[in-house]
């Protein structure tokens, strides 16, 4: 199934590189967009529809945890599996994140298949009905 | 004994990065003493919560460049802008010192300053701190150094 994914970071540089990394984990990509942080995102999403959403937590304006909280308050976008991509691997922050409504979290840094099976896995979560 | 802790995930964060991200392996581990080429990027941050403290990174400006062109995927490294490179070494930066701090204190909190450009010829710690631990590799023609430094713990 080819993949409509939104890119959310503040560093162009790493928007490039999780692009790239799609490339080379194999998922076939039929549109993406990217946003420099959640402001940016949530008018994507008012225009698109998307299958995943991949944030960073640390950008200015909204940050991804406001981002992930603004989604999860949504009786629609909640259903759009997020996975957090993000240096701090922390237990505490994982939880934290997924408490507020990320359906998946990857530490940087990580291997173009992590991503993919963390894609994978989020979105299976998805069809099967969503995240409760 | 923390020092030796927090050396080795230095270490183990720095060449991950490298690995994972780069896609490039340190050549060589270099002596803590050898002397710094003075052509180099200097990237700071601090973090606080578990422990407070800073991490800074030192690259070869040809190294930056090299592993800058690696991590977005341009084919040749001399049409990377200066800003792009500084870009992607801060990001360099933010990762290592999230790694390490994930791998040394997992289950802590920590919040992380954005990274900042310093000038390549610096100057000296403001303070004395409690523990410096710095890490150096040759890689990619040139070095990777990180340094960081714990206020209020002893090694």
């Amino acid at each position: 199934m080819p993949f409509r994914v939104l890119i959310v970071d503040d560093s162009p540089s790493m928007r490039t590189f999780i692009r790239r990394v799609l490339d080379l984990s194999g998922i076939e990509i039929s549109a993406h967009w990217e946003a420099a942080d959640g402001i940016e995102a949530l008018a994507v999403l008012e225009r698109e529809w998307v299958d995943v959403i991949l944030t960073d937590i640390n950008m200015p304006r909204m940050n991804g945890e406001e981002f992930v909280r603004q989604l999860g308050a949504s009786g629609v976008l909640k259903t759009v599996p997020v996975i957090v991509i993000s240096t701090d691997a922390t237990t505490a922050r994982r939880a934290h994140l997924t408490a507020l409504g990320a359906h998946g979290y990857l530490a940087k840094p990580f291997r173009p298949e992590e991503l993919r099976e963390e894609i994978e896995r989020v979105t299976e979560v998805a069809i099967a009905g969503g995240k409760d | 004994m923390l020092a030796e802790k927090i050396s080795n995930a230095l270490g183990a964060a720095m060449e991950s990065v490298l690995e994972t991200m780069f896609f490039t392996m340190p050549d060589r581990q270099m002596d803590n003493d050898e002397t710094l080429p003075a052509d180099c990027y200097r990237i700071r941050m601090t973090f606080s919560g578990a422990c407070e403290g800073r991490f800074e990174v030192q690259i070869a400006k040809e190294s930056a460049r090299a592993m800058a062109s690696s991590f977005t995927g341009a084919f040749d490294p001399d049409e990377l802008t200066e800003s792009s490179v500084l870009e992607v070494t801060a990001e360099l930066t933010n990762m290592i010192c999230g790694a390490m701090l994930s791998q040394w204190a997992g289950d802590a909190i920590f919040s992380l300053s954005s990274p900042a450009a310093l000038p390549a010829a610096g100057e000296g710690p403001d303070s004395e701190p409690a523990v410096r631990i710095r890490r150096a590799f040759e890689v990619d023609g040139g070095f990777l150094a990180a340094q960081l430094e714990l206020n209020g713990l002893r090694a």
